[in-house]
């Protein structure tokens, strides 16, 4: 039974780190756009976080740690198993239609919007996610992210553009955004 | 007299908006958006807008939620993330909780073998596998071909999926079976993934099988009732772990380990050599005896 027991700490790392999983899976389903693989890179997460416990620093935001955890484990998955296709930058898009901001409809569903979400390239995802869903400071989210706070905010910014720029789109399909900009502006 | 322009502060106070919303702004910053904001219908418009959209997005992400097995799954990991590759064990003794798991129950069968070297028929093609299968197994030991004969007929015919079932799905194919899919995930290294998990048949005979795969090699599990009969009694131990026997054989580049305990039979089939096979088999089938024992 010796292979599994448990080391001295390894219920004080649990009680830090597996509140966490819901919000570590949702973020990572949410930029791999599969459940299934989210489950694998979750659990990659939690045992790299475990093999390096030791170095986390009690008292410190334990969440945001394991975002950082995330975000790297996110990285060296896609090098492994995407497609480079998959995870170009589509940096020419965003510039093209991310130039007006557009009013959002009221008659957008959560389909839509989780439509639109998918579609919008992975870096500024991440950047909508971590704010806009898990909440974290533009500080916290430059550290999981390892790029500038100036990154973050023009990859937020942007994100958010581009997620209204889809949503307009998809309700002018049905003729709900035009008329309701028409409305709006009349 | 302020000399600015309407739509020069709309255009300064629209550079500001995402981080008024996000209250990341300086206080001083803050304060004069703020007053923009009460005489400006189109920035609180837009303020208004962003928000929404954060609102609504926050909501739906956060109404997703992981499967309650990946808790478990994570958990079962962490307690074996300091083992050795399975089948970099060099000492079989060592392993006593084998032991327990041949003492109340039968663990399925795995299989561990290489891609595919020559085309196989289609899986449609029963008369095909059919002899495929017969011809691999006539040096086999008669009780060891069902694991063979579901292995081949399943992971290698069939091959794996390009995009394997969701975790639901695979769980709610192994019915009572369930626990075996974390236990088989936490019992192997990370970079072995499961590609099947279900309940299935194959000429009349019925089984548990999980499927993992690394790259281009596959490990399936299966769980068999015994036959009338059937028993590995009549072959000679290639190895005993505190007190289990394990039994082996060849079917071409298939290496097959097997155990009894109760109603069931168990065996690892792989393409690695005899004594890795055999090292992974009871490694494997500790980890499973744990999650279907009370099962069984």
């Amino acid at each position: 039974m010796a292979l599994f027991s448990r080391k001295p700490r390894i219920e004080e790392f649990e009680a830090a780190a597996l509140p966490h999983l819901n919000d570590l899976f949702r973020t990572a389903a949410r930029l791999l756009g599969d459940s299934a693989r989210a489950d694998d890179v979750v659990q990659e997460v939690y045992l790299a976080a475990w093999s390096s416990f030791h170095r986390f620093e009690a008292g410190t935001n334990c969440r945001a740690w394991l975002f950082r955890i995330l975000f790297h484990t996110l990285h060296h998955y896609r090098r492994k198993w995407l497609n480079p296709r998959e995870i170009a930058d589509p940096q020419e898009i965003i510039e093209q239609t991310a130039a007006n901001c557009v009013p959002l409809s009221a008659e957008i569903t959560d389909e839509e919007i989780q439509a639109a979400l998918a579609g919008v390239p992975e870096d500024y995802r991440a950047a909508v996610l971590l704010v806009d869903v898990e909440e974290f400071s533009y500080k916290e989210a430059a550290r999981i992210l390892d790029t500038p706070i100036g990154t973050v905010m023009s990859r937020l910014s942007r994100g958010r553009r581009l997620l209204r720029e889809k949503l307009a789109g998809t309700a002018q399909s049905y003729g709900i955004g035009r008329s309701a900009r028409e409305g709006k502006s009349a | 007299m302020n000399r600015t322009l309407p739509e020069d502060l709309c255009e300064r106070a629209r550079r500001n908006l995402n981080a008024y919303v996000d209250g990341e702004l300086p206080e001083a910053i803050r304060d004069q958006l703020a007053s923009h904001l009460e005489r400006c219908a189109s920035c609180a418009a837009e303020i208004q807008t962003i928000r929404s959209l954060k609102v609504r997005v926050r909501g739906l992400v956060r109404a997703q939620n992981a499967q309650p097995e990946l808790a478990v799954n994570v958990r079962n990991r962490l307690r074996v993330s300091d083992r050795k590759p399975w089948w970099s064990f060099s000492a079989l003794g060592s392993h006593k909780w084998a032991m327990a798991a041949a003492m109340a129950v039968v663990i399925g069968a795995g299989v561990w073998v290489a891609a595919p070297r020559e085309p196989f028929p289609a899986i449609s093609d029963r008369p095909s596998q059919n002899a495929f299968i017969h011809r691999i197994s006539t040096k086999l030991a008669g009780v060891l071909r069902p694991g063979l004969a579901d292995h081949v007929h399943c992971a290698v015919f069939r091959k794996y999926p390009v995009e394997p079932p969701s975790a639901a799905t695979m769980l709610a194919d192994l019915g009572k079976y369930r626990d075996l899919l974390p236990a088989v995930r936490a019992a192997v290294p990370s970079n072995w993934r499961v590609v099947m998990a279900h309940q299935c048949s194959y000429l009349g005979r019925k089984y548990v099988h999980v499927t993992l795969r690394d790259r281009d090699r596959l490990i399936s599990l299966v769980i068999a009732r015994k036959h009338d009969g059937e028993s590995f009694a009549g072959m000679v131990p290639a190895a005993r772990v505190n007190g289990v026997a394990f039994y082996q054989g060849v079917a071409e580049r298939y290496r097959l380990a097997g155990f009894e305990a109760g109603e069931y039979l168990a065996y690892v089939v792989s393409d690695l050599g005899d004594q890795e096979n055999l090292q992974a088999a009871t490694l494997l089938s500790s980890d499973v005896y744990r999650a279907i024992g009370g099962i069984l």
